[in-house]
């Protein structure tokens, strides 16, 4: 895989000058797309998918869609570099463990687009950005829209709109989701609150790694159900001005209101866990990720100095398993990466 | 308040129309769950609308509109030879004639779906039919409007009047483009996606009959 891809530095969606970034960690829409002409994948064949990719790779890469775009063939990718683009966001698990042709075109070196193919449907368009950016998220993936549909026929029908394999994303094919970072509401127990009143508005509440995956770290994504019904703009202002603000605001509060009436207690923690990342030998990455969440909550209300966001919000990615591997050029089993893992924490952070 | 079925506490309430009519339905949690009512807060989507689809009685309102019983046989996709049966079982369809094919099965489960949404209301593509198809959507969610009103649902018809009010943004934003590609020379006044006559202001519905025709 190109080198231009995957750059040390990380995706800018981990950058931490994004708006709200002490709780907003990213923000994401995806559209779905599928090309008129061509059976959905559940009846696609071998040759209909290489057609869909090959018609998407002389067109899209072609198109003026984005100015550095990457191919990445997903068919041919190694294991390893099939994880290193699910742990960066770029496409989805479903899409890694797939099989047949597929594949996914990549913005470098920003990595804030992705469009994959011949994942449930032909086309999955993503922006993703660095802190609370939902609507400029939505203004790039638009225009990367319109910019496709000028090369490539949707399928599209006036009653249902944009055609997707499961009925549940069609209309708008359009989903919208945020990134949190919510160690406050966690501690407090509120986060429960959070999930009803996101349950009532029909918004989602997932982990880190969407669907299925288990909020590690205190990271929560939210994110729109409903696709059809309204345009793109008023499911972004109604995202946007529904539970978002309140969320910001609970959660803000909590971290002082912790500060406030435990401020040793909060002060202990987050060192403790600077601590233990500073001199570990073993981590797992659920630790890791545990560890990490408290020296960010103890870095934004101050109590922690001399350790900076990017480094924290960088190490998410870096503590992943393929991120490790990529880092010592080896393949490591579990045991191994504990070890390397806890190096580099040691290293990142200034431990001995 | 007690549930329907048995005298357990209802924690599960659901209320549908079916056929212009408002039924409720009070449940506990385990006579939901036999009705496939149950929601898990963490369900993925698609799990959500698989048991939506799997559910016996459910499915039997979706087919026959509840008015008989038994499932009659559905014909096939025509283009992809894709079945109701197998749509049940994977939950995806197999092409874009599906939704042609199985309009009307696959409505009742969109809506629940999508609070109760039944049209798309954004973005079209350039080349679609644009101006008149909005037209034909404005009108249906006007006849819905009135029927929430009528049947007291006043959330919904909440819903549909942002709808409205959107689409109508919309269809004055498709003008204005038209009539600037007009001013510019773009488009010759025979194009079928050009303005239609009568000026800004105009009502809506008004240039449906024109549609497309000037």
């Amino acid at each position: 895989m190109s080198n231009e891809l995957l750059g040390v530095d990380g995706p800018e969606w981990l950058r931490s000058d994004g708006a709200d970034s002490d709780v907003v960690m990213s923000s994401r829409v995806r559209l779905a797309r599928n090309i008129a002409g061509f059976p959905f994948l559940s009846k696609a064949s071998d040759e209909d998918r290489r057609q869909v990719m090959e018609l998407v790779r002389e067109r899209v890469l072609a198109g003026g869609v984005a100015e550095n775009l990457l191919w990445v063939d997903v068919t041919e990718a190694s294991d390893e570099e099939r994880h290193l683009l699910v742990e960066r966001h770029l496409i989805s698990r479903q899409h890694a463990r797939g099989s047949g042709a597929r594949g996914a075109a990549i913005s470098a070196p920003d990595e804030r687009l992705s469009i994959m193919v011949n994942e449930e449907d032909h086309l999955r368009i993503q922006v993703i950005r660095a802190g609370l950016a939902v609507a400029d998220a939505m203004t790039q993936i638009d225009a990367v829209d319109d910019a496709i549909e000028g090369q490539i026929g949707y399928a599209f029908n006036p009653r249902f709109g944009y055609l997707t394999a499961c009925p549940t994303n069609v209309g708008t094919g359009m989903r919208v989701s945020v990134m949190l970072h919510l160690p406050g509401l966690r501690m407090t127990g509120e986060i429960e609150k959070v999930r009803r009143a996101a349950k009532s508005l029909n918004l989602a509440v997932r982990g880190f790694y969407g669907e299925g995956s288990e909020a590690s770290g205190d990271l929560f994504q939210i994110s729109n159900q409903t696709t059809l019904g309204k345009t793109e703009r008023r499911i972004v202002r109604d995202f946007e001005s529904a539970i978002l603000p309140r969320v910001l605001e609970y959660e803000r509060k909590s971290r002082h209101a912790l500060l406030t009436k435990s401020r040793m207690k909060i002060v202990d923690r987050s060192h403790r866990a600077l601590g233990v990342l500073r001199s570990a030998r073993l981590m797992t990455a659920e630790e890791a990720l545990k560890l990490i969440s408290r020296v960010r909550m103890g870095v934004l209300l101050g109590v922690v100095e001399g350790v900076d966001l990017s480094t924290l919000n960088r190490l998410i990615l870096l503590t992943q398993p393929a991120h490790l591997q990529r880092a010592v050029k080896a393949n490591l089993n579990q045991a191994e990466r504990r070890v390397v893992r806890a190096d580099l924490c040691r290293d990142r952070l200034g431990g001995e | 308040m007690q549930c329907d079925q048995c005298d357990n506490e209802a924690t599960v309430h659901e209320v549908t129309v079916v056929g212009g009519k408002r039924v409720e339905k009070h449940l506990c949690e385990s006579c939901a769950r036999e009705q496939g009512l149950t929601v898990q807060p963490n369900e993925p989507i698609n799990a959500l609308l698989s048991k939506f689809i799997m559910a016996p009685g459910l499915v039997q309102q979706a087919v026959t509109g509840g008015k008989s019983k038994g499932e009659p046989q559905a014909p096939a996709c025509p283009e992809c030879s894709m079945t109701w049966m197998e749509f049940r079982k994977s939950g995806v369809l197999g092409c874009a004639k599906c939704y042609e094919a199985f309009e009307s099965r696959l409505a009742p489960l969109i809506e629940r779906a999508q609070e109760g949404a039944t049209h798309h209301v954004g973005k079209a593509p350039r080349g679609s039919a644009g101006l008149a198809d909005h037209q034909r959507t404005l009108r249906t969610l006007r006849a819905e409007l009135a029927e929430a009103i009528a049947s007291e649902q006043y959330e919904h018809a909440a819903q549909i009047r942002d709808s409205i009010s959107d689409i109508e943004a919309q269809v004055e934003q498709q003008r204005a483009d038209a009539a600037r590609r007009v001013d510019r020379g773009l488009v010759g006044p025979d194009d079928p996606e050009g303005v239609t006559p009568g000026g800004a202001g105009e009502d809506p519905d008004a240039f449906d009959e024109f549609g497309g025709a000037s």
